[in-house]
């Protein structure tokens, strides 16, 4: 009860913030805004209140509660029993909440010394209304009587059957979900999330206030900083995909992957955008545009795969979850939409007088440069938003609902990265304003060269697959080039400090080049692998050599590892792909994880697909009249009457022969005529299982003799059901092998663009700290000027290394 | 002096048109398997498994098959290569793409969705007996 009611009360505390913070901005009243702030900590409080509630509800198996009862059990232990604080909806809301309210103290405090509190906050407490009103839509603690009322479920129910373990259960966290990597990859895509709040509230600000230049100051450290962390969020999923869920690669298109892209996308334009506007003065509207379109993407995203709209498309599995969210998501969408567009339009003749460029965005100017690689990542961001919600689209404009294949995505993507390696490399020999002709070639001259001989010898010893990877790779080199000699100049300046973007630029070469090489190269064969035996593929020799029982404490699950021993020229290695049946499912079906070996150049990747048990059942080889003893029961008797062959072109498996074999088995007294069948592809039989009476049988080869029929023999395998249980199994792991070279480039390339951002993230907020105590020292006039310094020195610096 | 303009608007006009083009190559359109059967091309179908029917998978081949009711009631054969999705025994309604040739349906891909994972049926509602 206490815990509903903390919920509504965040609703009600982030309504009077948010009024407090607007009366505050609009009447610039600064005892309103000290009372909103002050209201404001109040609210983070009652949400760190409502999360420990929840973890605490969880920890003590609750189950009166729907979203404890559908997302823990008794069984589940720590760190994933924690982790179903945001395995649902609701818990997944609240943890965004929460975030986006501690991010928010940073926030006022930073706004706060740069002296835009009131209206910075005005939109970010507008946005944490909105999301704590979503809250009270899908309440974490509501109760199972609450839920299930019409399905009959009273309290008095719950409360009697509470003394028993057996029926007052949780559901449990799905399986799947069960391993580290819940552990960071949602709360960082969330502190990105909520990060992404903050650049947005500073355009608005700065709209309100008629700065347009300024904001972009302001919001630098805030947009680096959303880059960095929804970056890693999205790094981390895809590494989760890779190595765990065993899809195979590391990016899927699915539209849950997508929605966190586009965002990312936005807010990368924008920083690129932002460092134009504080150089030239130009690109005023386009970047307040961005910042609303960002934070947008953000919401869209949250409709898009949290409404169910998509509910038929991606492989995250959603099902609705309710009319009221769907109506909720979609105003809070279209509200901040209004909002930020309305304001934009109002400011739209002032921003225009703002505008100053004289002189600038000359085609061989930077800023002209940066301005088109902006563009390019929008229409990125454009294409995969397009594509992701083609179902809906689609619908809207009356055509039949249809989805788009990945294709469409990678089809679109791999000119436009080429295009943006160039310009980020042409970029970084141009100069602001104007790049005389002589100095853009010489530039870009000697790193065009290497990347062209470099291109060109892949190509020719085949290590790059097609002119298309070719042309990714002379685009890669080009901008690692160039952005190498940067970072060299730096180094030798002891300025390691402004590495930061140059890093990042290299990281995102190593991607692309390991994205096209992964895609292109990576060979998949279909193994059954049977244990003991070896089967050769790819290069390697498979060898199954058992399973072993893992985490046997937990009643819950039977969990297995397989050891699969890979050698080549006598080097052994194993992969341990691991394959394990839940209660969560009633052990219906397996769930599957890959097992992978890495090696510097590719990664030997074991998917399991299914898994059987052969039996090493005896043989038996008969002609037509011929009885003989079956070899496991010599009580009984098999004979082979004749052959079947009405079926042999109307198969059940297409492109196979089916062939029977009549046969008559006696024991006891009894006799059972039956028909067995096997498949035949041209080239090996495929027997068809059969039982009769005890026995199992197979018939595993057929062998005709058109010019003596009775010497035509059948082979069949024969086992018994107590056969089967007893030691004479052996294990068979089916799998997908796949060799996938240069994934590591893929780690390689997330890794250093990350931690150049990482480095840049450090730099923004350190500079921020310099011209806020500058302009503590003096009035907001000077602090103004002393940033432009800041700013000018920067790219000075820049202009003058091409000459070092 | 226009031409920035005109560089942006050739980039962006690649865009869309190569959008527009590619969007049409690679749709695929969500339809029943009676339309399935007369499109002829990749489409993707919504239904479920019939429980009646039996299920097997091939390991030799890789191949699972399945057969599939649709909301309008139709049957169709599918063979996906590929071995038989987790959770297919509880999903309570299956997606489909692939394309029909002859009388069977090949899949590509198989999506199930899985009550036990987001839907609120409760193991705590009384039993009704």
């Amino acid at each position: 009860m206490l815990a509903q009611f903390l919920v509504h009360l965040s609703f009600g505390m982030a309504l009077a913030v948010a009024t407090g913070y607007w009366l505050g901005a609009v009447r610039n009243n600064q005892a309103t805004t000290v009372t909103a702030r002050t209201l404001y900590y109040a609210l983070v409080l009652i949400l760190l209140c409502v999360a420990a509630m929840l973890f605490i509800a969880i920890a003590t198996h609750n189950f009166d509660y729907t979203y404890v009862q559908s997302y823990s059990s008794r069984a589940l232990e720590p760190p994933f029993l924690y982790a179903a604080f945001y395995s649902g909806q609701e818990g997944s809301f609240l943890l965004w909440t929460l975030l986006t309210s501690i991010v928010g103290i940073a926030v006022i405090q930073y706004s706060r010394t740069h002296r835009i509190e009131a209206e910075t906050m005005a939109f970010y407490s507008l946005v944490l209304v909105f999301l704590t009103l979503m809250l009270v839509a899908k309440n974490p603690f509501t109760y199972l009587w609450e839920s299930f009322a019409r399905e009959g479920t009273t309290r008095e129910f719950i409360e009697a059957i509470k003394g028993d373990p057996t029926r007052y259960e949780g559901r449990g966290l799905n399986p799947v979900l069960q391993n580290y990597w819940i552990m960071i990859h949602p709360p960082m895509l969330f502190t990105g999330f909520a990060a992404m709040t903050a650049p947005f509230s500073f355009a608005m600000a700065g709209l309100m206030r008629r700065q347009y230049h300024e904001w972009t100051r302001l919001a630098q450290p805030w947009i680096i900083a959303a880059v960095l962390l929804l970056g890693i969020g999205i790094c981390l999923g895809g590494f989760w995909a890779y190595e765990t869920l065993g899809w195979g690669g590391f990016w899927a298109w699915d539209p849950v992957e997508n929605s966190s892209l586009v965002p990312w996308l936005f807010v990368t334009a924008l920083l690129h955008t932002t460092l134009v506007q504080r150089r030239t003065r130009g690109l005023v509207r386009t970047n307040v545009l961005l910042a609303i379109a960002a934070f947008c993407a953000v919401l869209y995203s949250t409709f898009l795969t949290r409404s169910g709209v998509l509910g038929d498309t991606s492989v995250h599995s959603f099902v609705e979850p309710g009319y009221l969210v769907y109506v909720l998501l979609l105003v809070f969408l279209l509200g901040f939409l209004v909002l930020g567009v309305g304001l934009v339009i109002l400011r739209w003749k002032d921003m225009l007088q703002h505008v100053v460029r004289h002189g600038m965005f000359a085609i061989s100017s930077r800023e002209f440069m940066l301005s088109i690689g902006a563009l390019l990542i929008v229409l990125s961001a454009v294409i995969v938003l397009l594509g992701t919600s083609y179902p809906i689209v689609a619908e809207l404009v009356g055509k039949p609902k249809a989805a788009i294949e990945p294709i469409f995505y990678n089809q679109l993507h791999l000119p436009i990265s080429i295009l943006v390696l160039l310009i980020n490399g042409i970029s970084l020999v141009a100069i602001w304003s104007y790049t005389p002709s002589a100095r853009l070639a010489k530039g870009i001259g000697t790193a065009a060269l290497v990347a062209l001989a470099s291109a060109t010898a892949g190509y020719a010893y085949s290590i790059i697959p097609n002119w298309q990877a070719a042309l990714a790779f002379f685009g890669a080199i080009i901008a690692l080039f160039i952005n190498g000699q940067h970072i060299l100049r730096l180094l030798r300046n002891r300025k390691p400090r402004a590495l930061g973007a140059f890093i990042s630029h290299a990281g995102f070469a190593i991607l692309i080049v390991g994205i096209v090489q992964f895609a292109w190269t990576s060979t998949t064969v279909h193994l059954r692998l049977v244990e003991g035996e070896s089967t050769s593929a790819l290069g390697y020799t498979f060898t199954l050599l058992g399973k072993e029982r893992l985490e046997k404490h937990l009643p819950d699950r039977e969990k297995y590892r397989y050891v699969v021993a890979v050698e080549k020229g006598g080097a052994e290695r194993y992969a341990y792909p691991i394959v394990y049946f839940s209660d969560f499912n009633k052990r219906q079906a397996p769930f599957l994880e890959p097992g992978i070996i890495s090696t510097l150049g590719h990664d030997i990747y074991l998917a399991p697909k299914a898994l059987d048990i052969e039996e090493r059942a005896p043989t038996l080889t008969l002609t037509k009249q011929n009885p003989q003893s079956i070899p496991i029961d010599s009580t009984a008797s098999i004979e082979l009457l004749g052959f079947d062959m009405s079926r042999a072109q109307n198969s059940d498996i297409p492109g196979a022969l089916m062939l029977g074999a009549i046969i008559q088995i006696r024991k006891d007294g009894v006799v059972k005529d039956t028909t067995i069948y096997t498949y035949f592809d041209g080239q090996s039989f495929i027997p068809k299982r059969a039982t009769v009476g005890d026995f199992i049988l197979e018939l595993a080869r057929i062998e005709r003799n058109q010019k003596h029929p009775e010497r035509s023999t059948a082979t069949f395998r024969i086992g018994n059901i107590s056969f089967l249980i007893s030691n004479a199994q052996r294990q068979v792991l089916v799998l997908d092998a796949s060799l996938k070279p240069m994934i590591n480039l893929v780690w390689c390339g997330f890794l250093v663009l990350l931690s150049g951002v990482f480095l840049s993230t450090i730099r923004a907020f350190r500079s921020q700290k310099n011209t806020r105590i500058a302009s503590e020292n003096s009035d907001p006039q000077l602090s103004h000027s002393s940033a432009h310094t800041s700013a000018t020195t920067e790219s000075t610096t820049v202009q003058q290394m091409p000459n070092t | 002096m226009k031409t920035r303009y005109v560089i942006g608007a050739l980039i962006i006009i690649a865009a869309v048109s190569g959008s527009v083009y590619l969007l049409s190559q690679s749709e695929i359109q969500y339809t029943t398997i009676a339309q399935a059967r007369t499109l002829g091309r990749k489409v993707q179908i919504k239904g479920r498994w019939d429980t009646n029917a039996q299920t097997s998978y091939d390991q030799n081949r890789n191949l699972f098959c399945f057969t599939l009711i649709d909301d309008e009631g139709n049957r169709i054969l599918v063979e996906y290569t590929g071995a038989k999705p987790n959770n297919f025994e509880l999903a309570h309604s299956v997606v489909v793409r692939g394309r029909v040739e002859g009388e069977r349906f090949h899949a590509s891909e198989i999506l199930t969705k899985c009550p036990s994972k987001y839907e609120g049926t409760s193991p705590l509602v009384p039993r009704t007996e």
